[in-house]
Formats: structure tokens, sequence, C-alpha cells
């Protein structure tokens, strides 16, 4: 599509001026747009956290957010080690551990959940496992079908102590 | 018959040996998350080459034009599915394996034999003297790598091959190569890390959904109002307000084109609003499921017996000999497999005839044919790719996830490659889904409480009965492939209890709910879903068998020790008996109730068994008997595959598939009305969130000695419904027979006590 800006949203620590209509989701913004594969399409109305993002820090449901209502700062799971202050090559300690414990099985949903554990890890240092799990279930899940929550669980308490 | 691509008979087809002495290893099936082909294969292919887990640094996996094998994902690693499913041809008596597994462990051992076939010629050494370790060949004085004795030419090994690319264990390399010892194993049974993971937390991982073509074009699909809806009319659509969107209609499937998807979605929910589509009724509504089933009529269908040689007559007389005998019938729903992804896919029909089609599907050639078959041209002008996806734990079984046929038809109209995405309702409402069961059993016991007669009946319709949804909503002839394959209907349970004497099993299938009276031959569709109609099998029989252990007063561990030869079922019992704590005590609890308020608690033993995999769970329940709400506190699991390929792997599967029983015994049902399904959302068919996962423990046994790899991934899902319906019972006194455990079925359970 060749229509004029609409509006500029900073991604990852970039401006962007996306021609998109307001209403469109952020999520078609970012995949589509911008060709970044972090935010994941599920359900289309913020019920399984697949297209979690970031915005100022906290985590956002893209697919419900219209980019005319973005205000601040958006970070995917690409910009992730830009937020950690990571050195060239290096990952956000959240994406560390998820190597680390092995998390992903077919994977898809782990964006969302790297997006999640970013944002509570940045507002709690040392999680217990009721904090966790309340977490990534309130107010709306991140569903996983490989059922890999116990190995996420794992993985948040390892990079809390990466990062402590 | 179909010509492959690559030259399967050729050993440089599947394992290339490359100039800085890695290798490249070339499958037709891809992984799934499960890692049985992403890190079990290499890992396999490391030990026969004596190389490291690294060294097989690249895996091209299930692509059509450039993999050699075919098949299918499920069941990669298994002998047992080798040996009895797909009749056994190549089977190796000095290897565990089966199927993929099977196949580049036999191509890697000849690439060995050759390798040093040359170094021995190079060196000027007999083969005996010869170590090879890390890619490097020595003898007593000196050495030469892989690269350098392929450096000049390839290997000119020729394979002898079998089978047939489409079909589910696709090609089989034959012959009996040398092989490792398992007992000299180096790589396999080790924990080696996931080469896919830090592509997929970096991101780097190329996924479907974002293959991007030149000229490419998002579609979606109007599907009709129903599942026998025929079109009235199309709606229209404002060429105003959507000025790239085009309309394709093709019979019964209308479908939407844009260059932006956000128009495209726009777009046909406008033209789904002014579309007309006939009315129909022709399924009895899933709060009549029970009843339709009952009525239907289960002779059309093959019977399968089991045992082969078992009597009815025999059998009946012993239970109606017995002491004391019980009948129950069990009920377990439709499943749907809910990928976290709406299903999609991409396709390119071209000019010149060709089609490429890119999706995530476990069984590429059986698609590829699929779709040669809808469009009538030649294997040869049809191409499958794979990409990544959302794991969808069967839904491709015989190729397609859905919208597969539907994307080669608007690509095919509109002359561009077109992405077509499904929504998240359509993925529920469109999908095929794992057909439902009904079991009536009968267990007889001696004066003792000893199980002298066994008898159970299992009716399901026909599994994989999912002809290619666009070919039939465009009216196109309907390809080959999608019929039932009535195997599954057949008996599933591997019956551990050899010491019952008298035990018969039948199994009866029948057509799809609605599809005959379905104009468009959809109704409720099936697709085999993890362990399928095995864990619908085994829920009644492993319940009844816990039900006989409570009627004989009986702890339900020890009841099983005591009717079973088999150790390796005693070995996973003894397990999680220690893994768990378990008091030994017969079922239900000294403190159970059904009635008063507050919380009860209960545990309960689940076993199940999967070709050669052994799996025995205990659950920690609460049922809170004044809203129903089952909450598992615990859930520990004690596993004997054999063979372990990947020790860590394997817990996280049993993990994951152990989460995957308790959502099914939990919250699993598709609900459907008179005329379509109306589970269409995370809402309305719940899976289980983290905040319901119970801590979770797995011990995997060493069995290395029963020289079989078994499945390991697939059947963790079974035996915690078996438990939970045990600490159900445990803690309230009443048996629950049928799943899911839904507070509005414990609540009605709980009040007919």
């Amino acid at each position: 599509m060749n229509a004029a800006p609409r509006k500029v949203i900073r991604v990852n620590g970039v401006e962007h001026a996306v021609t998109s209509r307001a209403d469109c989701p952020l999520l078609y913004v970012l995949s589509g747009e911008l060709e970044l594969s972090g935010p994941k399409f599920g359900c289309g109305v913020g019920d399984c956290g697949a297209c979690a993002v970031l915005v100022d820090g906290r985590e956002v449901r893209s697919c419900t957010t219209p980019v005319g209502e973005v205000e601040g700062e958006v970070t995917t799971l690409e910009g992730l080690p830009r937020l950690w202050g990571a050195g060239e090559g290096e990952l956000h300690p959240v994406q560390q551990a998820w190597i680390d414990e092995q998390v992903p099985q077919c994977g898809y949903c782990q964006n969302g959940m790297m997006i999640a554990a970013a944002d509570l890890l940045s507002r709690v240092s040392d999680p217990s496992v009721a904090q966790i799990k309340q977490a990534f279930s309130e107010p709306h899940p991140h569903l996983c079908r490989c059922g890999t929550y116990a190995a996420i669980i794992r993985a948040v308490q390892r990079a809390a102590g990466m990062m402590g | 018959m179909s010509r492959p691509a690559v030259d399967p008979t050729l050993l440089e087809s599947w394992l290339q040996i490359r100039p800085d002495n890695t290798v490249a290893l070339c499958t037709g099936v891809a992984d799934f998350g499960q890692g049985s082909v992403g890190v079990a294969l290499r890992q396999i292919v490391a030990e026969e080459l004596r190389l490291s887990f690294e060294a097989v640094s690249e895996l091209v996996a299930g692509d059509t034009d450039r993999t050699p094998d075919g098949g299918i994902a499920a069941g990669v690693l298994n002998k047992s599915l080798h040996v009895h499913y797909d009749r056994g041809p190549g089977v190796h008596p000095d290897s565990p394996w089966g199927r993929k597994a099977l196949n580049v462990q036999k191509v890697a051992a000849y690439a060995y034999g050759a390798l040093l076939e040359r170094a021995s010629a190079v060196l000027g050494a007999p083969v005996e003297t010869l170590r090879a370790e890390g890619g490097v060949v020595r003898s007593g004085s000196g050495s030469v790598t892989y690269a350098e004795l392929v450096a000049e030419a390839p290997l000119d090994v020729r394979l002898e091959v079998t089978g047939e690319l489409a079909s589910i264990p696709g090609l089989v390399v034959l012959g009996t190569p040398p092989v490792v010892p398992v007992s000299e194993y180096r790589v396999v049974g080790t924990s080696c890390p996931s080469p896919r993971i830090p592509s997929i937390v970096r991101e780097s991982i190329p996924w479907l959904r974002d293959v991007r073509l030149p000229g490419m074009l998002h579609g979606r699909v109007v599907h009709p109002a129903t599942l026998g809806s025929t079109l009235v009319s199309v709606g229209r659509l404002d060429a105003i307000a959507f000025p790239g969107a085009e309309v394709v209609v093709r019979g019964n499937l209308v479908g939407v084109v844009s260059p932006d998807e956000w128009e495209a979605i726009r777009a046909a929910q406008a033209l789904a609003e002014t579309t007309v589509w006939s009315e129909w009724r022709g399924l009895p509504g899933s709060d009549g499921l029970v009843e339709a089933l009952l009525e239907t009529d289960w002779s059309t269908a093959p019977v399968a017996l089991s045992p082969p040689d078992g009597d009815e007559a025999r059998t009946d007389a012993a239970l109606a000999a017995a002491a004391r005998r019980l009948d129950a019938f069990f009920f377990v729903p439709f499943y749907k497999h809910a990928p976290i992804s709406p299903e999609l896919a991409v396709a390119d029909a071209r000019p010149d005839g060709s089609v490429h089609v890119w999706a995530h599907t476990q069984q590429l050639h059986a698609l590829r044919a699929k779709i040669a078959g809808m469009l009538g041209t030649d294997l040869e002008n049809v191409v499958v790719h794979f990409a990544d996806g959302a794991g969808s734990f069967g839904r491709t079984t015989q190729g397609d996830a859905g919208p597969e046929a539907e994307a080669v038809i608007l690509s095919q109209a509109c002359g561009r490659p077109v992405r077509l995405q499904w929504t998240r309702e359509e993925d529920f409402a469109w999908s095929a889904q794992q057909a439902p069961a009904l079991a009536e059993v009968s267990a007889g016991l001696d004066a003792e409480g000893r199980m002298i007669a066994f008898k159970a009946e299992h009716h399901q319709p026909g599994v994989n009965n999912d002809p290619l949804l666009g070919a039939e909503l465009a009216g196109l002839a309907p390809p080959p492939g999608g019929e039932p394959s009535w195997y599954l209907n057949k008996l599933q349970v591997e019956w551990p209890y050899d010491l019952v004497p008298n035990r018969l099993e039948l199994g009866y299938g029948a057509p799809a709910l609605g599809q005959a009276e379905s104009p468009i031959n959809m109704g409720l569709r099936h697709k085999s879903m993890r362990s399928p109609c095995h864990l619908q099998q085994n829920f009644p029989v492993e319940c009844m068998v816990s039900e006989a252990a409570a009627a004989a007063g009986a702890d339900p561990i020890q009841y099983r020790i005591d009717h079973t030869t088999d150790d390796r079922l005693i070995g996973v019992l003894e397990a999680v008996r220690k893994l768990s704590r378990w008091e030994t005590r017969p079922s239900p609890s000294a403190a159970a109730r059904a009635k008063g308020g507050g919380n009860v608690r209960g545990r309960g033993l689940g076993v199940g068994i999967r070709h050669d995999g052994y799996f025995a769970g205990v659950a920690d329940i609460t049922v809170d008997l004044e809203s129903g709400v089952v909450t598992v506190e615990r859930y520990c699991v004690a596993v004997d595959v054999g063979v372990v390929v990947n020790p860590r792997l394997l817990r996280l599967n049993v993990e994951g598939g152990s989460a995957m029983g308790i959502s099914q015994a939990l919250h699993e049902e598709v609900q459907f009305d008179g005329s379509r399904i109306t589970s269409t959302d995370f809402r309305s068919y719940p899976i289980l969130t983290m905040a319901e996962m119970p801590e979770i423990e797995v011990e995997i046994l060493d069995r290395r000695d029963v020289m079989v790899a078994g499945q390991g991934a697939e059947p963790p899902n079974m035996a915690p419904l078996v438990a939970l319906a045990g600490a159900f019972f445990d803690a309230t006194g009443k048996p629950m027979r049928r799943l899911p455990l839904r507070p509005e079925y414990v609540l009605a359970e709980l009040r007919d006590s």
C-alpha cells in the first residue's frame, strides 16, 4: 500500500510512520507494515496472549489495541534485549532463561509468555509461584496448548535470579 | 504412484557431509515442538556416525521437493507402530527404533560403513583397525576427516527402499547395516538442547505466518452459516469502503482477498453480514449427544474384536457366573485440537500450472496428493513446503489442517499468491474434531474380589473422516483421501491385566453425526487428536478397573499389581506409589462425602499404556461441594518408555502432555446446537490456564534393556483422565463416568447421590 503516513509509533527504539487505518489493531501493523514476527495472532479478542507486546514496559494485547490509540514506546520480543540494555548478540535474561530451561515446544505462544515475564519481573524482582501463576492468568490468561506452564514457572524464577 | 522429487535410493538424498565436517540430514517429516524430529533424529544420526550432537548441524525437514521419505510425523521413533501398524518392513533386530528414526539410523549406519571403507583405502589399514570419533577416522599411523573422504566424490551408496510417500509410514529404508549397540550409546540418552529454541526466543524462526511472497494477497473466507448451509446469495462489498478488496466465489466457497490484511478482515466481516445461506439443522445438539450416540446404528461400520481370539459367549458366561458383577456406561466428549494459532496456509497457483503450498502439516505428501487430486493435475505440479506453526496435535493427519485447499482455490481465482488466515471462530467452527466415545463396560469379580471377567464395548464415530474442506465447498471433485480410517475404531487399549482369565473388547464405528444430512458433506467431521481413540478407550477400561478395586475393598495400585505379570506396568505403579507418597488403602477415602458443603479432598491413580510407553499418574484434587469446582493440586507421574533418547525433552513432553490431559478432564467438551458448533473461542472451549496448573513431578525409569523406544511425547495425556476421575471418587464416593469435570456436571453428579 502506498497510502500516506497516518501515525508515528515508536517500536523497539525506532520511530515508524505507519499507513494503516487508525482502527487497525496494532498486531497487523507490527506483523504487516513492520514485518515483526514476535507478536502472533491467536484469537483476536485478547483471550490467549500470543499477541502481547510491552507499551512503556507494561503488557498490552496488540490484537485488541487500535494503532490509533497507541501512546508510548512499543517493545516487541525482538526489542527485549535492547530494553534490558543487552550487548550485541546478547539476550534479555528472560530469553536466556527460556533457552536454559528449554521452555518452548511448538513455541507459538512463547512470545506472549516472555513479554508477560518481562513485565512481571520489572515489577516484582523475586516472584513466588503463586505470583507467577496469577500474572500469567489474570486478568486475561496466557494460554499454552503444549502445556509448558511448569517450565515457564521455572524459567521465570531462573530469570529473576539472573536479573537480581 | 508418486515419483519422488529426490531419489530416495541415493544416500546423498538423506545425508550430506560438508566441507566443515558437519552433517546435514533430510527427512520428510518436520518437528511439531516435541523435539522428536528436530532433536532426537539428530542424536540418533550423531550416534551412528560417532559425531557430536552439534555436528549434525542442519536439518531439512518436510518439503516435498527436498526430502526423501514422506510419511507422517506422529510416532516418529516408535518401533511397535512400525511393526504392528506399518506391517514392519525393514525392521532391524539390533535397533530399538522404528519409522523415521529407523530410516535415519540406517542411512547414518550405511554412511559410516562407506566412510570407513574409504578411510581404509586412504590410510592403508584394514577397516577393523580403524577408530572414528568426532568426524575423524584414525589408524595407528594416520588420520583423515569425513569431509576429506567425500571431498572428491560424495558417498555412492545405493539404498533399497519400499513404500508410498503419501501413506502414513511413507518410504522405509530396507537392510540391516551394523548399528551401534544400545548399551554403547553416548549421544542418545543425553539431554541435548533443542537447536530450534534459540531461534524461537530470538524470533529468527521462519513461521508460516511470516511467509511473504511477491504480490501476495491476504485472504479471508466467509464460511456457511451452518454445517449444512448452501449459498443463496453473495453479499456486496462497497467499493469505496473497500477499494483493494476482491470477492471470489466458487460454489459455496465465498472468499475475499486484499493486499492489506486489515482490509481483508473488515471486508470479510462486511461480506458475511449481507451473504445469505440456506438454513439447516441436522445435528442432535451437544446436550443430546449421549442419547444420539445410544441411538446410532453401529452395525454399518467394521467391528473389531480384541483379543482376536476373544470369545463373547465365554466372557458373558463368566460375567454371569461372577460373585459380583459391575456394569457401567462411560462417555468422553468431542475434543478440539485448539492450536493457539488458528490454522492458515499460503498458496501460490502459478501461471505454468504448478501450485506451491506452505503449510504446517505432519503429512506433506498426503496434502500434496489431495491438492493434486482436487485440481486434477499431476503430483509433480504440486509442491508442499513445511513452515513452523502452532502445535495442533493430530489435526494435520491426512495432510490438511483446514484452510489449505481454500487458499489454493483463492490463489487460482485471483492469479496471485494468497495467504489465508482463519479466524479463531472459524478454527473452532470449521475444523474437524476428535470423535466422542461411549463405552459399555462390565467386570466380574469372584468371592475374593479378583477380576475373573472383563468386557468393554467401545463406540466411536469413524476417526479421520475429513475430506478436503475447500474442495467440498467449491464443489470440486472430491479428491481421494479423507475417508474414515476405521483402524482407529479398533481396539487401542494395550490390556496389561493378563491374570484376568476372561476378557473381551469390541470396537464399533459409525459415520460422523450430521454428515449424511449435510448437503455440503460436513456434519461433525473427525480428525485424530493426541492418543486418538486410545485415550477414549483407556478411560472407561481403567476407570472400571478402579471401580473393581473399590468393589473388592482393595487399593487401586495394589489391585492392578495383583492382576498383571507385566513388569513394566508394575515398575511404573511401584515408582508412582513411592513418588506420590501414596497411602495404601481402598477408595473412597474415609472422609469422602458428596453433601454438606465445603471442600473434600481425594487422590486417584491413572494408567495409560501406548505403543510401549507406560505412564502411571497420581492426582491429588479438591472438590468444592458448593460450586462444583475441581482443583488439581498435584500430579505425579512415573514413565517407562524403554530406550530414552533425551531425558530432559521427555520430561518436558510428559509435563506438557499431562497438562493437556488435565485440561481435557477438567474443561474440554465441544458444544454444538442443531446447526453448528457453538464452542468458538477460548471462553466457550476453555483450556487449562497456568493458574490451574498443578505442581507436577515426573520420574523417568531407565529401561533401555527392553530394546524398544516406546512413545513418550504423545500418550502422557491419557493417564490424567483416569487419575482425576479416581480422585473424584476418592473424595466424594461418587464415580464420575462422564467427562469433563465441569462444575455443572459435577453438581449434577453430586445431587444424584
